[in-house]
């Protein structure tokens, strides 16, 4: 007998858009089907598109999407009366029942490991779906079609019935040991329940995807069958809190709208159901979800209330903190500045005094009371120095250094400042070499005073921390960047990584620094640097470590 | 940089081809499946009021 002539007398009824017939007689079976497959979609897409570079939830989307593609291949089993076409899509569900374990296996490794199973455990996998390559097509999978009593049915095969759910029991197993493995491992306390969680659900959503199958298989039942399918809902609830609790995919989802998705898919699904009796059963499940998910929600406000008030208790604090703070900073600048003030002029009517003495103003000096006046004066100038440093940085920190910005040529400033240093170098025993590479005018626009002063500082460092050798300034520009640069490269003592890295701040000096008897406030490089930014450069140090010198870059926009 | 870039290669080749070669054979073996089921209609129809033997399939409980 033709296969038509056989569904005309068995009088199926014909489908409509592929999912819709009166061959659905079971009452659940839209909802089974509906529930757990759309919101797997949603769940897997939503954490997707929010971490699209985590493995754990690319796994879980391929789960979910393999999941959906089945359960829409099952409702077209239900739905269909074209033999041919049952026997197709019966046939390739193989493959999709197959992609849910799999995608279950990559998500456990992702989410545990921050990986995918390793090439070998790709190969092992590979050749565990050969059979399924070969003998797919054959009677090995479907034996044939169930017309006995117009009966709608393939009759599964060894590949279904013996291989295919074997293998299935074999990767919840290697999930199981896998997990257990990891957890046994980790031993941060909530990492553990985190990993618990999730595997729980995923093992506890294998279970009855498989028991489902089976026991629909086993018995022909394939209504019974479907209640497997809930094991999907039930994972998702267990992902759902695993990232509400832990924060997993490093979202931050709260229990209210992990409430309001689940409700909104419940509440949906519930059109979904054929008969009005069968609501009160779907209602008592959705009931009870609702009160464990609304005890989550409650518990979770109440502790995101403490949470807020505590914040909002320290912001107080904070905030009374800060005005102190600010109030000490202030006092401190305001102290620096009046002390700094206050200091200068005697010590400028010290050391000019001394310096009148020493030239012979008030009478003649003898030779023994030229060493001690020498002394009063070099004495004098540091500390003039030493002020200068302090009052500067009290300018830098409240803002009112000034700078009064002119155009000038820097290279030409760089070697006249050369020129004044050297013979400082030359007492020394130094040799001070000045060059240039500039492509362009080498014109500047910054404060004229205070670039001097930088790149006297920086020359004059170099040949206090220079016991012998050559400093070096070089002077060369990059026109695409508009940027000029001074190199000061000298062959002292160098600094190592920790010293390069905190040289810049303030009251800091080079740990050699005393090995060469230098004195200074450690504030030089601090306000040299502050100035330089100020005006759009900025000042950088390198050096291949101890002993093997510096080079300190300036760097400063081009103006023309 | 050229250097470790060829070290690092075939490692994630091996993986990338498995996957590649795997999926080819998925969708070769689905269109394989859809063309002797609904193209050449390679399967057998069970009248049988008493219904198929199975019983060398070990879930099904023989009658």
């Amino acid at each position: 007998m033709d296969k038509e002539i056989q569904s005309l007398v068995c009088q199926w009824d014909q489908s409509s858009f592929l999912f819709f017939s009166d061959n659905i007689w079971g009452d659940f079976i839209y909802y089974s089907h509906l529930l757990p497959s759309i919101s797997a979609l949603i769940v897997s897409i939503f954490i997707f598109i929010h971490t699209p570079n985590n493995k754990s939830s690319q796994a879980l989307l391929f789960t979910g999407i393999s999941f959906t593609i089945w359960s829409f291949m099952d409702l077209f089993l239900w739905a269909s009366e074209s033999m041919d076409l049952i026997m197709f899509v019966w046939s390739s569900m193989i493959y999709f029942e197959m992609f849910v374990y799999l995608g279950s296996l990559y998500f456990i490794y992702a989410y545990i490991n921050n990986r995918f199973p390793d090439f070998i455990q790709n190969s092992i996998i590979f050749v565990l779906f050969i059979p399924l390559f070969l003998f797919g097509h054959t009677s090995l999978n479907l034996t044939g079609f169930d017309l006995t009593n117009c009966w709608r049915e393939a009759i599964e095969g060894p590949l279904w019935q013996n291989y295919i759910y074997y293998l299935e029991i074999g990767i919840a197993a290697w999930i199981f040991f896998y997990a257990g493995r990891q957890y046994l491992r980790v031993k941060e306390s909530k990492r553990r329940r985190e990993i618990l969680t999730v595997t729980l659900g995923i093992i506890l959503f294998l279970f009855s995807f498989s028991i489902g199958n089976i026991v629909g298989s086993v018995e022909t039942d394939w209504e019974i069958g479907q209640i497997g399918l809930f094991g999907m809902p039930i994972f998702l609830i267990f992902i759902g809190y695993a990232i509400v609790r832990f924060e997993s995919f490093k979202l931050k989802v709260l229990a209210a709208e992990a409430l309001f998705t689940a409700s909104f898919i419940l509440l949906f699904s519930l059109l979904f159901i054929r008969t009005i009796e069968n609501a009160r059963v779907i209602i008592i499940g959705t009931l009870v979800l609702f009160t464990i998910l609304g005890f989550l929600l409650v518990r979770n406000i109440k502790r995101e209330m403490k949470q807020k008030e505590e914040i909002e208790r320290l912001a107080v604090k904070l905030e009374e903190a800060n005005i102190r703070l600010r109030q000490v900073d202030k006092l401190k600048s305001e102290f620096v500045s009046i002390a700094s003030h206050q200091l200068r002029s005697p010590i400028t009517a010290i050391s000019g005094y001394a310096s009148l003495i020493r030239e012979g103003s008030y009478g003649e000096v003898t030779a023994k009371l030229k060493v001690p006046i020498e002394r009063i004066e070099q004495s004098a100038r540091m500390m003039a120095e030493s002020i200068e440093d302090y009052l500067n940085v009290s300018r830098i920190e409240s803002g009112y250094m000034k700078y009064n910005k002119s155009d000038f040529n820097l290279t030409e400033q760089a070697e006249h400042i050369c020129d004044d240093l050297r013979s400082e170098a030359l007492k020394r025993g130094l040799i001070l070499l000045f060059k240039k590479k500039i492509e362009s005018q080498g014109i500047v626009n910054a404060d004229l005073g205070k670039v001097q002063q930088i790149i006297h500082n920086l020359i004059n460092n170099s040949i206090k921390y220079t016991p012998k050798g050559t400093i070096t300034v070089y002077v060369y520009d990059n026109k695409k960047n508009k940027k000029i640069f001074i190199d000061i490269m000298d062959t002292g003592i160098g600094m190592n990584k920790e010293t390069l890295q905190s040289i810049f701040q303030k009251f800091e000096r080079g740990d050699k620094a005393n090995t060469v008897n230098v004195k200074g406030t450690g504030l030089g490089l601090y306000v040299a640097l502050k100035m330089a930014e100020a005006m759009g450069g900025n000042i950088t140090a390198q050096s291949e470590g101890e002993g093997l010198g510096s080079r300190f870059t300036v760097e400063l926009p081009l103006a023309m | 940089m050229i250097y470790n870039v060829r070290i690092a290669l075939p490692n994630m080749n091996k993986v990338f081809a498995l996957r590649i070669l795997f999926f080819t054979l998925v969708v070769f073996s689905i269109f394989t499946i859809y063309h002797s089921k609904v193209v050449q209609r390679d399967y057998e129809v069970f009248m049988n009021p008493e219904g198929p033997d199975t019983s060398d399939y070990f879930l099904i409980e023989s009658e």
